[in-house]
């Protein structure tokens, strides 16, 4: 079967002032029906702009090369308004502010009815209708009072939990979630990844999961790329990335990361910053940063080799393995 | 919806504001059943004399009912006021929107069009615009509707800005909104505070403008009535008659004082930097 997404050597590029930026570089993935791939991160390494490349968000200063297919279509291909009657009903996205992803004017039933009236083309009634089942189906008690209510009535969790219905409305096929529980309490998080679980095993929705939550990540998704400045540095099934993380960068996010049933010891950081964009080592993006930097490092870009069946990585220690 | 509403009928200024507004648009609606007299009808027998049982307020050097003449102004001075700054903020909150919202070039021109606009004095631009068009009641609502339309650009435009990046804009893009409807159903209805309390303020603006215009001459013209002429005519007559003079500028100054303190106490209602508590 095809994957549902499809994403091939992908480059963002910002023009600004004068100087150009290629805030994602080269970024390649797939994800299949019913699949959750899990993309990690700190903050500024392309993320969210991955995900805003695919829902093509970014406005005219961004210009994408490479090619996004989404379902067989080539998502660069097509025009705006094509554009526009796949976003929230095909392709929908969960925000990581539940707080300001709500419009503060309107209440919440006509929010989640919006997608379904101009993509069902259901109508006013059908549609409030339609909103009080989805905002029940994603656990929200009363949900005939709530759907009356303005955004500023609801907690964190519950506002998220009406994103997740918003999103669910027209049973899109991917659903792109960009830090979905980063701004929730960790009880609130585990019941929106539930829910998110529930959605995909219902639906086979594909979940496309940006995160810099490791714990997250181990919760929730079948296969991880990590990302570090723009491009993928290892692509791993989530067992391996656990269990054998190969790419040094990766080695240094588990280790920043606390464990409950370790002893106490002192958590280790990754030296120094990411570069910024547009004063990019020569070589490997993470040599500056890296205890096993070699001289090749500094001189020339790794490729992403194939480290064993179900992982890639982008490090030049992986070079004779890769091409053996 | 429903602490707006309390806070409104808490605001001990807003009630009396609103009252004496509705006093006078009582009055300016009910004007041909209050009024005693035809305001244009003259007594020759009655000519500059003082309140009594017949005249109210007394007579101007016609002989014609100054309380009628007042009522049918107040009629004048509103529908001048509301239709100007209706037609102001209409076409400044289509500018300001637009200029907000796509930014860049459109943003500058429809800027600096606006900075021509701002940089002449009201009163000069508007005794243009009538100049050009001819005086005239709809030519005067037409004048101080232009001249107002920049500070209105200028509040929504403001408002879009601090609006447009806001998470549920994109959340709106991502669900397959287009442009008009994140520009008229998102953020429109997030800049409705502002252009309020705008809207309020510039009312008794253009009340102004409008008798300043009516007391030059070029605004409403004779014999039809307004507080500007009836201003006007009365200056020559002020040791005669002194109350020809007085009572039309009671009427404006109870009007604009009226529209004034309304509109600051919605601003201290709708803006919680203003508010106290």
């Amino acid at each position: 079967m095809a994957p549902m997404l499809e994403v091939e050597h992908l480059s963002t590029t910002f023009a600004e002032a004068g100087r150009t930026l290629t805030v994602v570089e080269d970024v390649s993935f797939s994800v299949e029906a019913g699949e959750t791939l899990g993309v990690v991160g700190e903050s500024g390494c392309g993320k969210s702009v991955t995900s805003l490349s695919i829902m093509r968000l970014l406005g005219s200063s961004a210009k994408l090369d490479g090619s996004i297919r989404f379902a067989g279509t080539d998502v660069l291909r097509l025009s705006e308004k094509e554009m526009q009657s796949i976003r929230g009903n095909r392709i929908a996205m969960i925000f990581q502010e539940p707080m300001t992803a709500l419009n503060p004017l309107h209440p919440i039933g006509r929010q989640i009815a919006e997608p379904l009236r101009r993509h069902l083309g259901l109508s006013r009634r059908e549609a409030a209708e339609r909103a009080v089942h989805l905002l029940k189906e994603v656990g929200i008690p009363r949900a005939e009072e709530i759907a009356a209510e303005y955004p500023h009535q609801l907690s964190g969790g519950m506002r998220q939990r009406v994103m997740i219905a918003m999103a669910m409305a027209c049973q899109p096929q991917l659903l792109i979630a960009d830090e979905p529980t980063t701004a929730l309490d960790v009880t609130i998080q585990a019941q929106i990844l539930e829910l998110m679980k529930k959605v995909r095993q219902e639906h086979g929705t594909a979940i496309l999961l940006i995160t810099h939550d490791l714990g997250v990540v181990a919760e929730m998704c079948h296969r991880v790329i990590v990302m570090y400045a723009g491009q993928i540095v290892e692509e791993a099934d989530v067992q391996s990335l656990f269990a054998d993380p190969r790419h040094p960068y990766t080695v240094g996010l588990l280790r920043s990361m606390p464990s409950i049933s370790g002893e106490q010891e002192r958590l280790q950081a990754i030296p120094g910053a990411v570069p910024l964009l547009h004063e990019m080592p020569a070589g490997c993006r993470f040599a500056p940063r890296c205890s096993k930097a070699m001289a090749i490092c500094r001189e020339q870009m790794p490729e992403l080799f194939v480290v064993s069946a179900t992982q890639k990585c982008r490090c030049w220690l992986y070079r004779e393995e890769g091409e053996a | 919806m429903s602490t707006f509403r309390r806070r409104f009928r808490e605001n001990k200024t807003v009630v009396v504001c609103l009252a004496v507004l509705a006093v006078l648009a009582a009055a300016a609606a009910l004007a041909p059943v209050i009024a005693p007299h035809d305001p244009t009808q003259m007594f020759p027998d009655h000519r500059m004399e003082g309140s009594s049982g017949q005249f109210w307020l007394g007579t101007d050097q016609f002989g014609r009912d100054l309380f009628s003449r007042i009522i049918y102004g107040a009629r004048v001075s509103l529908t001048v006021g509301l239709s100007s700054v209706l037609l102001s903020a209409a076409f400044g909150t289509l500018f300001g929107l637009i200029a907000g919202y796509f930014g860049r070039w459109m943003d500058s021109l429809i800027m600096r069009v606006m900075d021509v606009l701002f940089a002449f004095p009201e009163i000069l631009l508007a005794l243009a615009i009538v100049a050009a068009l001819g005086p005239g009641t709809s030519n005067t609502i037409l004048a101080i509707g232009i001249v107002n339309i920049p500070v209105f650009t200028r509040t929504v435009r403001s408002a879009v800005l601090s609006v447009k990046n806001l998470e549920f804009v994109e959340s709106a893009r991502a669900i397959g909104a287009g442009t008009p409807r994140i520009l008229f159903l998102e953020i429109f209805p997030n800049v409705t505070a502002p252009l309020l309390v705008q809207a309020t303020l510039a009312i008794s603006g253009a009340i102004l403008t409008e008798s300043a215009l009516s007391f030059l001459g070029l605004g409403i013209q004779p014999p039809d009535p307004s507080w500007g002429g009836m201003i006007s005519e009365a200056r020559r007559y002020m040791e005669l008659a002194p109350g020809m003079i007085v009572w039309p500028c009671v009427a404006m100054t109870v009007t604009i004082l009226a529209f004034n303190m309304f509109g600051d106490a919605v601003r201290d209602i709708l803006d919680p930097k203003h508010r106290k508590r």
